[in-house]
């Protein structure tokens, strides 16, 4: 019973006081360990090691790594002209070109902060330029970018899949379609604004410029078909897929764009192992804090609880998704889903739930927190980028949170968008 | 480099200690980790012929990275935290409540050294060796007592900064 008050209030309090995430959770081990348990404390760099000793996260470096690159060279400036050429004709077009080079970086980097810097660096002065208010462009950036969570590859799922023991290939591919129905959502969104501020940007396709836009972006457009195609071609593992998308991004960058240096490359590494360690020592730490929450049977009482209260599976889910969605706009995608995800996993699994299903969900969940007031991650890079006050970002991106949410709905009680290409492929 | 301040004398060779030279090895473990997974890929589809350790010898690759980063980190003062209350902190109040994470931190930081310390002598006693390349168990494992050894003396150093009275906005 000890255990199960320490658990209940440590972290709450130690978050609160502004603690670093992993010290939270290190914190509340030890205090576990000291005084309801017999164990010796050992165990706590010991299951901190067995908890990163796993070839499947190395792939959150490599697609840092990744995603730090393209952003940094010409990867994506490639990525947005021919995304633009594609939508040229298109009333909104440039709206429309932020949803698909978000879409299409995602597909590359994982990587929702990464997406937001890239693509809004780029997109930004032209939204401006052609009409979009700063309120509309800003909130379209800034939301736009966690679509890269769950488009694959997706940082998030693979955290998700180590910590949930699930297939990342299954929930790869599981987040194609949500993924790909949140960028229409938004897109008909763009489409109304644009028609309903007379906005018109573009002109006629032009097949000529999008050949050239194909041709100047060969490499960069590669860089998806080499990614998903050898994981679900069965040529590599997600973990080497992302070393190769790191390998691929270095060669393009430095050998056939020429457009940074080595030494900027070196940079680039240093930068993706710290962005890394900040999230992998929480998953060191949240290896422990799991462990302890396992055996001391928290899950086990949570499961009992809901079972005793006998609501249906669909309030349970609105349940977990009101919690997420509150945990979201305080917390940090990645240690959200570590702390919460040996805690939530047997109550899904209790009301039937799948649990790829749920990886997609959560995934969803979390990254709506990465652009919701007042701790998303990606309104401060946005913050950050344009030096816009956060109050004005806040108010731009309140007809994109509504939107999110209405696809998370649809996502959570129609599984089989999210089961059908899992399925499909088996 | 998120809020380093280089200044002259003690301070200049800190700052090289605790943070220049962990990120240099850091960037440097994590190229040699790039290439080898690229090169074991090369060697299993055009040569045929994979390099059998090489899952083995990135994932203690990784754990380096991991752990030197997270010293990085403490140095930065760039841990992933909750700052809702704190950011509306001043004073002696923010003092407080950073001064209270600095010695949790640094507690916790000593019990790690001293803990992850005794499981290196172990398996150096006991030869162990990982199954596939061979790799000498203490050689992974000491990536935590080094690393959390490097986050202690950084845990200090804020601390000396901040008897300084150079109140970091990013605390700890």
């Amino acid at each position: 019973m000890t255990s199960g008050w320490i658990i209940a209030t440590v972290p709450v309090v130690l978050l609160v006081c502004g603690f670093p995430v992993f010290i939270v959770l290190l914190a509340t081990s030890a205090a576990v360990i000291l005084l309801a348990t017999s164990l010796p404390l050992t165990m706590m760099p010991q299951v901190m090691f067995g908890s990163v000793d796993k070839f499947i996260l190395l792939a959150v470096p490599f697609f840092i790594f990744a995603g730090e690159l393209m952003s940094r060279g010409g990867i994506s400036k490639r990525i947005v002209d021919w995304v633009l050429s594609l939508f040229g004709g298109v009333r909104g077009s440039l709206g429309l070109t932020t949803i698909g080079t978000c879409e299409f970086f995602g597909t590359m980097s994982g990587s929702s902060p990464a997406t937001v810097a890239a693509v809004g660096r780029l997109l930004y002065p032209s939204l401006r330029e052609h009409g979009y208010d700063e309120r509309f462009s800003v909130g379209l950036i800034t939301s736009s970018g966690a679509i890269a969570a769950v488009i694959p590859p997706s940082l998030v799922m693979i955290l998700y899949g180590a910590s949930a023991e699930e297939s990342i290939a299954a929930l790869f591919i599981a987040g194609l379609l949500p993924g790909l129905m949140i960028g229409g959502m938004i897109g008909c969104y763009v489409i109304w604004h644009a028609t309903r501020h007379g906005i018109r940007e573009g002109g006629k396709f032009d097949f000529g410029k999008f050949v050239e836009a194909t041709r100047r972006g060969a490499w960069a457009l590669g860089t998806p078909i080499i990614i998903l195609g050898g994981i679900y071609a069965g040529i590599f593992s997600p973990t080497e897929a992302a070393g190769i998308a790191g390998t691929y991004a270095l060669l393009v960058t430095l050998i056939v764009y020429r457009e940074i240096g080595f030494r900027e490359v070196w940079d680039v590494a240093a930068t993706a192992v710290t962005l890394t360690a900040q999230i992998m020592v929480i998953v060191a730490a949240a290896g422990v804090f799991s462990w302890l929450l396992t055996t001391s049977g928290v899950p086990q009482g949570i499961v009992s609880f809901i079972q005793g209260i006998d609501a249906p599976a669909w309030v349970v889910l609105a349940v977990i998704n009101v919690f997420l969605l509150a945990v979201g706009c305080l917390i940090d995608p990645a240690s959200a889903l570590l702390i919460l995800t040996p805690l939530l996993v047997p109550v899904v699994l209790s009301i039937g739930v799948d649990l790829v299903h749920f990886g997609i969900v959560m995934t969803v969940n979390l990254s709506i927190g990465m652009f919701t007031p007042p701790f998303g991650l990606n309104i401060f890079v946005s913050q950050s980028l344009f030096d816009i006050p956060v109050g004005r970002i806040y108010r731009g991106l309140m007809p994109f949170i509504a939107i999110q949410i209405l696809a998370l709905v649809i996502i959570t009680y129609v599984p089989q968008l999210s089961l059908f290409l899992p399925r499909l492929l088996n | 480099m998120g809020g380093i301040t280089r200044h002259t004398g003690i301070d200049r060779w800190v700052t090289i200690l605790l943070y220049d030279l962990p990120r240099h090895l850091a960037a440097a473990l994590f190229l040699a980790g790039l290439a080898l997974n690229f090169v074991n890929i090369v060697g299993r589809y055009v040569f045929l012929r994979p390099i059998m350790s090489a899952e083995e010898v990135l994932v203690y690759l990784m754990i380096w990275c991991i752990f030197l980063g997270a010293a990085i980190v403490t140095f930065e003062g760039s841990h992933l935290r909750m700052d809702l209350l704190t950011m509306h902190l001043r004073g002696w109040l923010l003092r407080t409540f950073e001064l209270a994470a600095a010695v949790v931190f640094l507690a916790l930081a000593i019990v790690i050294v001293d803990r992850s310390a005794d499981i290196v002598l172990l398996v150096s006693s006991m030869d162990e060796t990982s199954v596939v390349a061979r790799v000498p168990m203490q050689i992974p494992y000491a990536a935590l007592p080094v690393s959390f050894a490097l986050m202690a003396a950084a845990i200090v150093w804020r601390l000396v900064t901040l008897l300084r009275g150079e109140i970091r906005p990013t605390a700890l």
